[in-house]
């Protein structure tokens, strides 16, 4: 275990140096082998986990006096202790949709952790907006933030949500900037498509700095993306997932299209977390882990189709997929 | 105003000096001259002489041609030069302004120290000008025009009138002459006849320009420029440069204006800083506020952005030697007290004042909040529209919140809306099934659930005749991913029926 004692040595000496660029002495000194686990074994170690956030970064955030404010429950006890506490509240976060078509998924899963942390600051003014900052290119890639479906989802009421749309990225990063620092927000989402290089490690930490200050998330969610080294202290890829069937008076509603779900990779974070599954209660507006196995559901074959079934397409003949024995063949494509 | 092209431009080399310049327009298919220069005048060449004339009688002169839409443009920039002595600056014709001056002459010693100090600097400019002071318009017009310099006191509009010829009031041509036909030469004449019998001859318009030269009637000068409730200016003995410079003085400016918005328990909604270079040119940036405000520091904030906004594009040239700001819009200033637990009312106001900034930086647009409109369409019940009311709308939404009823659709609805939905390919079952299988962006999905369909009709009163129903289906992919789809039309037969994509859900 040489190696390791090595790496240890050097990690410890890289936090001494960025402590002291911070000019800031890390008040937790963590031993090259203190070796304690990232992740309480007990839920009363909410405070556990937030302390091992202490010594990772060296100084407590200003404006908060109580450690245990700095990561917000996600709603599920497991959930937190796979991401090592929680959501961090006064951080930056990121989320990533690797391919567009993830980013209604993506969208929502950081808007549901906004909310949960806002709800957990008690200072926080109950009505406060939401900035959501995106590129005009995000948003005709990926669509507009909608405010009737964020309301029944999360329960943002449309008159909190504030859009800002912006022709270049240079600009939302100076919006985003702007807004860091505003406690007055109840959080702010920057959106953005991929990985530019503007939106380097310097940039999101000074992100990371002012969301720190203001005592709240900033979340970065990027579309069609790959995962790049920043600042976020907590880095999730988000693809959707099979959704959980709904269910009325107890009975499960077979066939039906439930609370939505998400698979989750932590990227950073907590160290060796596997692949998650998480599932939004939309009524008690909490995460909720999904035992591993019952993630995949099988798909629903319809049985009985009444009357004649025939498929149509408008102007193309829909080639590349299967045949299926309960549907004719697109009709050929139509010359002239 | 005459142009003073010759002695303002250099003899090419080897010339001895420019030919006389005359401008020449078209009027009624005949060349004709519009304007001459002063050795021009000199020759005899008169405005109203055809070209071949002037060329047959002088064969040196040099001729271009007349721009009357260019004049106008120079004309209206130097209205908007003429603002430093007072809002109220107006084009008078296609030669001349007018400034009404009344309550700004003591802040440049006088009328006639003001009257001076404008011909020096306009003909600094290197402009021919000639200044006329009354107390009407009309008289003022035919001081500047007929005797320059002169400043007829209130109640000498009579006299000073009498003698002049009839060009002195603005008549129409036609009827000018058809006065002048009758022999009628001077204003004093024209004035001793019969009123009545005037206006019946040569049109009512005749007696209504005498009687407003002459003050018995009122005539108002109409600026060109919106007039600002409120504004404060700095002269600088020095020309300043630099943006930071600027945003000083701005503060300083804003600074001065604060008692005054204050005794009026109001605050600026819209600011204007009006700048003018030393070589005449007048630069106007404006900023709107999301709340009324009066605090300089932050009224300083909004001019940085606005400045930065122009990205050097604001050109200093020689450097600005007046600032005037300018209050163009207020509203009633909420006064407001800080509550105990402090913070609330107090991060309210500093999102407000990054909505401001935002505003400045990128035009009003910028911000957005869903427009709630009662409406089944999709596309129209949430549409992004900008927050022109930051603090209004802050301040309202408590109201929304407890008042409101709950805009509460009954089937779910996408977290994501597409602005124009996109079409797919889709195969379905008719007459209204499910789309079993589709392909969006080349990428083809096979779906393994879906719930619907939701029929939402278009809106006869909007859409035209013939819009398809939509029925909306939401599905999920064998992977999970959920989408909003719909069928454009029934499949009857009657028309091709269209899949669209509208959005997505979580």
């Amino acid at each position: 275990m040489a190696t390791r004692a090595v790496t240890e040595e050097l990690l410890h000496d890289l936090r001494q140096r960025i402590a002291a660029i911070e000019d800031a002495t890390p008040r937790l000194q963590p031993g090259p082998a203190a070796g304690e686990s990232r992740v309480s074994p007990d839920h009363g170690g909410r405070d556990e986990a937030a302390g091992t956030f202490l010594r990772a970064h060296g100084r407590p955030v200003e404006g908060l006096r109580h450690a245990r404010a700095l990561r917000v429950s996600t709603g599920d006890e497991r959930v937190d202790r796979l991401l090592g506490g929680g959501l961090p509240l006064a951080a930056l976060s990121e989320v990533i949709a690797p391919e567009t078509r993830d980013a209604g998924a993506a969208g929502a899963l950081a808007l549901g952790l906004a909310l949960r942390a806002h709800r957990e600051r008690k200072a926080a003014p109950p009505q406060a907006p939401l900035l959501w900052a995106t590129t005009r290119q995000a948003m005709a890639e990926a669509g507009m933030p909608w405010s009737p479906g964020l309301a029944g989802l999360v329960g943002l009421e449309p008159h909190r949500l504030l859009l800002a749309e912006v022709p270049r990225l240079a600009d939302l990063l100076w919006i985003a900037g702007e807004a860091a620092p505003l406690p007055g927000l109840c959080a702010v989402i920057l959106e953005m498509r991929g990985n530019p290089a503007a939106c380097d490690l310097s940039a999101t930490r000074r992100l990371h700095m002012r969301a720190r200050h203001a005592g709240r998330p900033v979340i970065l969610l990027r579309q069609a993306a790959r995962p790049e080294a920043g600042a976020a202290l907590l880095r999730l890829l988000v693809r959707a997932a099979p959704s959980a069937p709904a269910s009325a008076f107890g009975v499960t509603l077979d066939g039906t299209i439930g609370n939505p779900a998400f698979r989750l990779t932590v990227d950073k974070g907590a160290s060796d977390t596997p692949d998650l599954t998480l599932e939004w209660n939309r009524d008690e507006q909490r995460f909720v882990l999904r035992p591993d196995g019952s993630a995949e559901r099988e798909p629903v074959r319809r049985t009985a189709h009444p009357g004649a079934v025939v498929s149509l397409s408008a102007h193309r003949p829909g080639s590349g997929h299967a045949p299926r024995p309960d549907l004719a063949d697109p009709p050929a494509r139509r010359r002239g | 105003m005459r142009h003073g092209r010759t002695w303002r431009t250099r003899p090419p080399a080897g010339a001895a000096e420019r030919p006389p310049l005359v401008l020449a327009e078209t009027v009624a298919g005949a060349r004709r001259l519009s304007a001459c220069c002063g050795k021009a005048t000199a020759l005899g060449l008169v405005p109203g002489l055809g070209l071949a004339a002037a060329r047959a009688m002088h064969p040196e002169i040099e001729v271009l041609q007349a721009d009357p839409a260019a004049d106008t443009r120079f004309l209206k920039h130097l209205a908007q030069w003429a603002t430093r002595y007072t809002p109220l600056a107006g084009l008078d014709g296609s030669d001349g302004l007018f400034l009404d001056i009344a309550g700004c002459a003591h802040l440049f010693g006088g009328e006639e120290a003001l009257m001076l100090d404008a011909v020096e600097r306009a003909r600094a400019l290197g402009l021919a000008v000639q200044a006329g002071l009354a107390a009407t318009p009309g008289c003022a017009f035919a001081a500047a025009r007929l005797r320059p310099g002169a400043m007829i006191a209130p109640g000498a509009e009579e006299a000073f009138l009498s003698p002049l010829p009839l060009s002195a009031l603005r008549l129409e041509p036609r009827a000018e002459t058809g006065l002048r036909a009758v022999g009628l030469s001077t204003v004093g004449r024209l004035a001793a006849q019969p009123r009545a019998a005037i206006a019946r001859r040569f049109g009512p318009a005749v007696i209504a320009r005498l009687d407003a030269a002459l003050g018995r009637t009122g005539e108002t000068v109409s600026p060109l420029m919106p007039v600002a409730d409120l504004s404060a200016e700095r002269r600088l003995a020095e020309p300043v440069m630099l943006a930071e410079h600027v945003e000083e003085i701005a503060q300083g400016l804003a600074r001065a204006l604060k008692p005054a918005l204050e005794e009026r328990g109001q605050g600026a909604r819209r600011l204007e800083l009006a700048l003018w270079r030393t070589d005449g040119a007048v630069k106007r940036l404006t900023v709107g506020t999301a709340r009324p405000l009066r605090e300089p520091r932050a009224i300083r904030d909004l001019f940085r952005e606005r400045l930065a906004a122009l990205d050097g594009t604001l050109d200093a040239g020689c450097g600005f030697e007046i600032l005037r700001l300018s209050v163009l819009a207020s509203a009633p200033f909420g006064e407001s007290q800080r509550d105990l637990a402090g913070d609330p009312a107090d991060s309210a106001e500093a999102v407000a004042a990054f909505a401001e900034r935002a505003a400045a930086r990128f035009g009003p647009q910028v911000l957005m909040a869903p427009g709630l409109r009662e409406s089944h369409c999709p596309e129209r019940a949430a549409l992004p529209t900008p927050v022109p009311d930051m603090a209004g709308s802050l301040a309202l939404k408590h109201d929304i919140a407890t008042h409101a009823p709950a805009h509460v659709p009954c089937a779910p609805r996408p977290v994501r809306l597409l602005a124009t939905p996109e079409p797919v390919d889709a195969i379905a079952g008719i007459p209204d099934g499910p789309p079993a299988s589709f392909r969006w962006r080349r990428v083809h999905y096979r779906v393994a659930r879906a719930e619907g369909p939701e029929r939402i009709g278009p809106e006869w009163w909007r859409e035209p005749e013939g819009t398809p129903v939509r029925d909306y289906w939401q599905v999920e992919d064998e992977t999970g991913r959920r989408f909003w789809l719909y069928r454009a039309g029934f499949y009857d037969g009657a028309a091709p029926v269209r899949w669209f994509l509208h959005g997505f859900f979580a």
